[in-house]
């Protein structure tokens, strides 16, 4: 169901859904070696959530969010002592639409964070790093 | 580009300035014959956001108007960082709005 509806009636998405990873997108490493916190599995042989506070324990703590004009949220969070600022807006044309995803980060001082995203993907990977994403 | 999607992985190491920084991804449904493929592309570019604006469920059945006279969508504009963790809302007489978290709060 959208944003704003009412909860009536089907759905039609204006394009072929995108389901970004349910995981965490962002955590500092103690060891760069260590692996991924990944979401605890929740089945219906095991239905007890293993992890209840899986992000609070990487370090996350939403603060809440705000509505632009048009209702399209900003999502507010702190990993560590980095404040960011997460919104999904749509972007692109009819012929060709896209979902763009903008992090914002506010920081007390330099430091170094992991992201990581999991996708249905085409063998294209991304080649353009900015001085912000190191893909070294 | 290949026409086999696959789940992939991607994983960045981001050297966080002091301050504020952007990271701008962008992703784009590609459809082939019968399988969908995604691929994403990294920018920093800090150009104006378009938008299109949520379907309206209520538009397209012709409801919209029945419908808000039974559940009217009201946006209460709180301050940036303010954060309502809040198990009940009420309206009081005054037209207030009441919200409720262990103790009642009027907001």
């Amino acid at each position: 169901m959208n944003w704003s509806g009412q909860g009536s009636g089907d759905f039609n998405p204006a394009s072929e859904p995108i389901t970004l990873a349910q995981d965490v997108s962002l955590v500092q490493f103690a060891n760069e070696n260590a692996p991924w916190p990944l979401l605890p599995v929740i089945t219906k042989e095991a239905r007890t959530n293993p992890n209840p506070l899986y992000p609070k324990n990487v370090g996350y703590q939403f603060r809440g969010y705000y509505l632009s004009e048009l209702s399209i949220p900003t999502f507010m969070y702190r990993t560590g002592t980095i404040e960011i600022e997460d919104r999904s807006v749509a972007a692109g044309s009819e012929d060709k639409r896209q979902l763009k995803r903008v992090l914002q980060f506010n920081s007390p001082m330099p430091q170094t964070v992991w992201f990581r995203d999991s996708l249905e993907t085409s063998a294209r990977s991304p080649n353009e790093c900015s001085e912000v994403a190191d893909c070294g | 580009m290949s026409d086999e999607p696959k789940r992939s992985e991607l994983l960045l190491r981001l050297q966080i300035p002091q301050g504020n920084s952007f990271l701008e991804f962008l992703y784009e449904p590609l459809t082939s014959s019968h399988r969908r493929l995604l691929c994403l592309l990294i920018s920093i570019a800090m150009s104006a956001l378009g938008t299109l604006r949520a379907e309206e469920v209520g538009e397209r059945w012709g409801t919209e108007e029945r419908e808000r006279e039974f559940y009217p969508i009201v946006n209460i504009p709180l301050p940036k960082d303010t954060v309502i963790e809040a198990g009940a809302f009420a309206v009081l007489p005054d037209r207030r709005v009441a919200v409720e978290r262990g103790m009642v709060r009027s907001i």
